[in-house]
């Protein structure tokens, strides 16, 4: 152990509140300890895929990683948003082509969505059980989620009775969420755990690194490849018309061999309009419902459910869904000059995200582990970020007249230009080989404006703690505050 | 050939699904439906009008399979037509849960409902209190809907409606010959018939539009039944009990149960309450009998008792009932030719 005097600290002054402590060149007048690494996480999208992918990184993490910092960044929020329009039905295409890892995602999601029916909160998170009919005009084999649904059975005669042009199908229960209700939801739950929302259109990752985000985390669905070109993304512009038909609790789609999915007839009851829909048309990218659509999906409909005669109809809406080959869902470590930003995507849902949102959120949550894992590695740590520091050699000397200890620590101060967003000094402990870590993080009060309304105050100020497992110290050389 | 003048008391569903099947296929009966009570203030009106039949002890096993499968085959095509939602007709889907696995699994109306399965293992999870349980798809028939799009069916067979309160059938002679009984809990004064009894049913309506299946116990004291506008939830099978004011204490229960049940049931908003008195009786009367009025023999046509299985038997016994009317027209003629 050595001390250098101009750059030692002591420990018991700089934890009282109104102390000041200098070290080096940097003054607390506050401090706030955690233990270990510190992350913040930017997500760009406030879809279902980004709220949830901020959901479940919280859930993994908030208690490993800390502080962990979540953001959401979008120009869109609900009720705006691809997923506030869709019925809400979980069901993927029929098959899944030897996707399996689709397939295992859409059953987590399943029996993820199953189990929140416990509760009635479910109600709150727009989630609730309907029964319904997938209608073929000739047989087919068995869907790949036969085994994940409830109740899946074939249809008896008589039911294919009720849908003449139709005579093959199944029957089973499934789950609905609907977008309008579960954004809300998540977003408030985000927002009581400090995750801060900015209505923003981010126009590059680079962006977001240089204000300081450690890992962005990429939900920008349909419009993915304005932030990195993706010839495999591309729109599949849906129309839908939301009835008034109380009386309908079943769901109806159909399937045609020569039309692609979901531009054949079918009809949502949710819990309080039904939405009817069939229309699929790739690289079309307007948002505006027309006409044409609107009679084709209302005349097919009135054909398959002739009581939709009798309904009132209360809108129109149409959309994008964000249609690619497969699903991106992985790691990038992009380079930007000296730069190294590490970015997870998460897009590329098409017409199943909400089926699909919580296995991958949790499969991206699993990706950002591994960015974890390699930063817990302080050393390590340092190395993708250390242009935003300069590291100093500073000790940190707990003491009493009969002993002192002192505890090597690094320095770090960030550089750049202020931005808006928060702005923070800290410490980490130097050297793997330390048995106690301590970590002193202090975060500053956000500079500038910022136009959301969204945005919550800054995070709380904590206790700081230290973990000092072989020290025994006397009472007046430590003071926890 | 003279006009026969038939006249049917009661104006719930047995009665007007009897008239409307007598006006429609006799067109040269002139047919008068009279009731004291007509809709929104008849049992039918607060059934919730799950189409789900028991087994009568006395009735031969083939004239119950045919009561349930007319009734259903009628409602089907309703519910399949455009018609369905002023009607009050709709397909509904749920499951029927069990404690203790029942002696018959697979009862005789099973048969006639759509897609009658038993329920897999990760659907009874959903229900730890049930070991068995039923699934398929059957009519839900709102009568609030159904007895005024019935009246509508009546009025264009040429049916005339009177609303009167009837002491007697005797009161009836002059002006008809042939009656229909349709008078449910009332035959018990009105032909003195001891045998028929009210079993108390309470039920809420709650307003929970996310669901979209029935969920009943078997023992038939709890159940969820989603319709057009609200949720019938209940309820309580109170043999002898006369009282028509809903009960503080059923209402808890209810809630209580059915939010075992299904756990977003509690966070429901409750509509309305509703107490109705089952017309039960061991067996419904279905059969025609010749009555002494005054100095008269009249042929009377009895369709009531049918606890609460009205909605789910009212077309299938109110064609037994055509038939029975027919016999005694048949009858009639033949005494006129003597």
């Amino acid at each position: 152990m050595s001390t250098s005097p101009e750059q030692s600290l002591v420990l018991s002054s700089c934890l009282r509140p109104s102390a000041h402590v200098t070290a080096g060149t940097v003054e607390f007048p506050e401090v706030v300890s955690c233990d270990r690494v510190y992350m913040r996480v930017a997500v760009i999208g406030a879809g279902v895929i980004g709220l949830a992918t901020a959901q479940s990184i919280y859930e993994q993490y908030h208690s490993i990683v800390s502080p962990l910092t979540i953001e959401v960044y979008a120009d869109r929020f609900t009720p705006l948003t691809t997923s506030d329009g869709a019925a809400g039905l979980w069901q993927p295409y029929l098959y899944d082509k030897g996707n399996v890892e689709e397939t295992e995602w859409n059953k987590q999601t399943f029996d993820y969505m199953l189990s929140c029916l416990r509760s009635p909160e479910s109600i709150q998170m727009g989630i609730f059980l309907q029964s319904g009919y997938n209608l073929c005009t000739e047989p087919a084999p068995d869907p790949s989620f036969k085994d994940i649904v409830l109740g899946f059975r074939q249809l008896t005669e008589r039911e294919l009775q009720m849908f003449p042009g139709y005579n093959y199908g199944w029957f089973n229960t499934a789950v609905m969420v609907e977008g309008k209700t579960y954004l809300p939801w998540l977003m408030d739950w985000l927002q009581k755990r400090g995750v801060i929302f900015y209505q923003r259109k981010i126009e590059s990752f680079k962006e977001l690194a240089e204000t300081g985000a450690d890992v962005i985390i990429n939900c920008t669905g349909v419009r993915s490849g304005e932030l990195q070109p993706d010839p495999e993304l591309k729109p599949g512009r849906g129309q839908i018309v939301k009835v008034d038909a109380p009386w309908l609790k079943h769901w109806i789609i159909t399937h045609s061999l020569t039309e692609r999915v979901y531009n054949s007839p079918y009809i949502i009851p949710g819990s309080r309009l039904v939405t009817i829909g069939g229309i699929f048309q790739l690289e079309n990218w307007s948002e505006q419902s027309n006409i044409t659509d609107h009679k084709k999906i209302w005349e097919d409909a009135c054909q398959l459910e002739p009581s939709l005669k009798h309904a009132r109809i209360v809108e129109d809406w149409a959309g994008l869904r964000p249609v690619r080959s497969k699903v991106r869902l992985e790691r990038e470590t992009i380079q930007s000059g000296a730069t190294t930003i590490e970015v997870i995507h998460n897009y590329g849902h098409g017409g199943f995200g909400l089926t699909i949102h919580r296995g991958c959120a949790q499969e991206a949550a699993r990706l950002f582990g591994q960015i974890v894992e390699k930063d817990k590695n302080p050393t390590a740590r340092f190395g993708p970020l250390s242009q935003f520091y300069s590291s100093r050699c500073v000790f940190l000397i707990l003491g009493s007249r009969s002993w002192r200890v002192g505890f090597p620590l690094s320095f770090g101060r960030r550089r750049g230009p202020p931005s808006p967003g928060p702005t923070r000094c800290g410490w980490t402990p130097a050297g793997p080989g330390l048995l106690s870590q301590l970590a002193v993080h202090r975060r500053l009060q956000q500079l500038g404006g910022n136009s959301s309304s969204t945005r919550t105050e800054p995070g709380v100020m904590r206790a700081p703690t230290l973990a000092i497992p072989l020290l025994v110290p006397r009472p007046k050389a430590l003071v926890a505050v | 050939m003279k006009s026969v003048r038939v006249v049917v008391v009661g104006a719930g569903v047995i009665g007007f699904s009897t008239a409307v099947c007598i006006a429609e296929a006799l067109p040269f009966c002139s047919v008068t439906l009279l009731a004291e009570k007509f809709s929104p203030d008849t049992t039918s009106d607060g059934a919730a009008g799950i189409l789900f039949a028991a087994e009568f002890p006395d009735i031969p096993l083939e004239r119950q399979k045919r009561w349930f499968k007319y009734s259903f085959d009628h409602l089907l095509a309703i519910a399949q037509s455009k018609h369905s939602p002023e009607a009050g007709v709709m397909l509904s889907s749920g499951w029927q849960l069990f404690r203790d696995i029942p002696a018959d699994k697979k009862p005789f109306w099973s048969e006639f409902v759509i897609g009658f399965r038993v329920m897999t293992d990760s659907e009874l999870k959903r229900f730890p209190d049930h070991t068995f349980g039923q699934a398929f798809t059957t009519i839900k028939c709102e009568c609030s809907s159904y007895l005024p799009w019935l009246e509508k069916s009546f009025r264009k067979a040429g049916g005339l409606v009177e609303q009167r309160k009837l002491n007697s059938l005797e009161e009836l002679i002059n002006s008809y010959d042939i009656i229909i009984n349709c008078s449910g809990l009332g035959s018990k004064t009105l032909v003195g018939d001891n045998k028929v009894y009210p079993v108390r049913g309470q039920v809420l309506k709650v307003e929970a539009p996310w669901l979209k299946h029935f969920i009943r116990d078997g023992d038939g004291k709890t159940y969820i039944y989603p319709g057009i506008h609200s949720v019938t939830v209940g309820g309580t099978r109170q043999e002898g009990d006369w009282r028509l004011q809903a009960d503080e204490g059923d209402t808890k229960g209810i809630l209580e149960r059915c939010s075992r049940l299904e756990p977003s049931i509690s966070k429901a908003k409750v509509l309305s309450k509703w107490v109705g008195l089952r017309p039960s009786r061991t067996n419904p009367r279905v059969e025609k009998e010749l009555v002494r009025l005054q100095s008269r023999m009249v042929p009377v046509v009895h369709n009531y008792g049918h606890g609460g299985w009205g909605v789910t038997l009212a077309w299938g016994t109110a064609l037994d009932a055509l038939g029975l009317v027919r016999q005694c027209l048949h009858e009639t003629r033949l005494q006129a030719n003597l």
